[in-house]
């Protein structure tokens, strides 16, 4: 329970395990980590973007 | 967190899960240029909250990436489509929050049905029950990172803990009492 709001959801162990089941199941259901490296191998623009944001 | 930190954490970020934000959006937006946009617009909010990042290379991380990423593609969805985004209505939030539906269960195998109830739940209530629960994400930081009010984001809690409680509810051997504790 949260103390400080009085949730007894907030750290419950059986749902904080389920949460992460359920994080590891969505992940799982992504093609895998290959396949997503050849379809988006080349992306110079979204490169660009990222590389401004660090800068910023 | 210093500003070399930061750009090495966040390369690494970008390097490890570029790809899978990328299919995430692209999913929603259906437009490969969008969905490039909506990326970077989700790296801006991570960003934001690079400190609350642990490891960059587990599933945890991943899977926060992807969460932030749909919501930044539905809400970019849905202003393409001119559409308003959803305003639920206030209401009071009473009823049940005392009483946890996972007092009724303890067993090993509960916490994959109770996984299996969350991964029915409307997506809008499953990542902020996520967000929430797993992530330890305040009402008002959940509401910047799924683009929303922080009124929403508590009507959505309390109606995702009211769906999930129902969904555990409605299985029968969560009703028994050799489940319980």
């Amino acid at each position: 329970m949260d103390r400080r709001t009085g949730d007894k959801w907030s750290g419950d162990p059986l749902l904080l395990a389920a949460l992460r089941h359920y994080t590891e199941q969505m992940l799982g259901e992504f093609p895998c980590e290959e396949e997503l490296s050849a379809k988006y191998q080349n992306t110079p623009r979204l490169d660009r973007m990222i590389s401004e944001l660090k800068k910023a | 967190m210093e500003f070399d930190e930061k750009s090495v954490k966040l390369e690494r970020l970008y390097a490890l899960h570029k790809n899978v934000m990328l299919y995430t959006a692209e999913r929603i937006l259906r437009d490969y240029q969008l969905a490039e946009d909506a990326v970077q617009k989700a790296f801006m909010k991570v960003l934001d909250n690079l400190h609350k990042i642990g490891e960059p290379d587990c599933n945890k991380t991943r899977a926060f990436l992807v969460i932030i990423t749909r919501n930044v593609a539905i809400t970019m969805y849905n202003r393409q489509k001119k559409q308003a985004v959803p305003i639920e209505e206030i209401e009071q939030l009473d009823c049940g929050e005392g009483v946890t539906p996972f007092d009724l269960v303890a067993s090993r195998e509960s916490v994959e049905e109770i996984a299996q109830c969350i991964g029915r739940l409307d997506k809008k209530y499953a990542d902020v029950l996520t967000l929430k629960f797993y992530y330890e994400y305040s009402d008002s930081e959940i509401a910047d990172l799924v683009q929303t009010s922080p009124e929403n984001v508590r009507v959505r809690l309390h109606r995702g803990k009211r769906k999930l409680t129902a969904l555990l509810k409605g299985d029968e051997r969560f009703n028994g009492s050799q489940n319980r504790r």
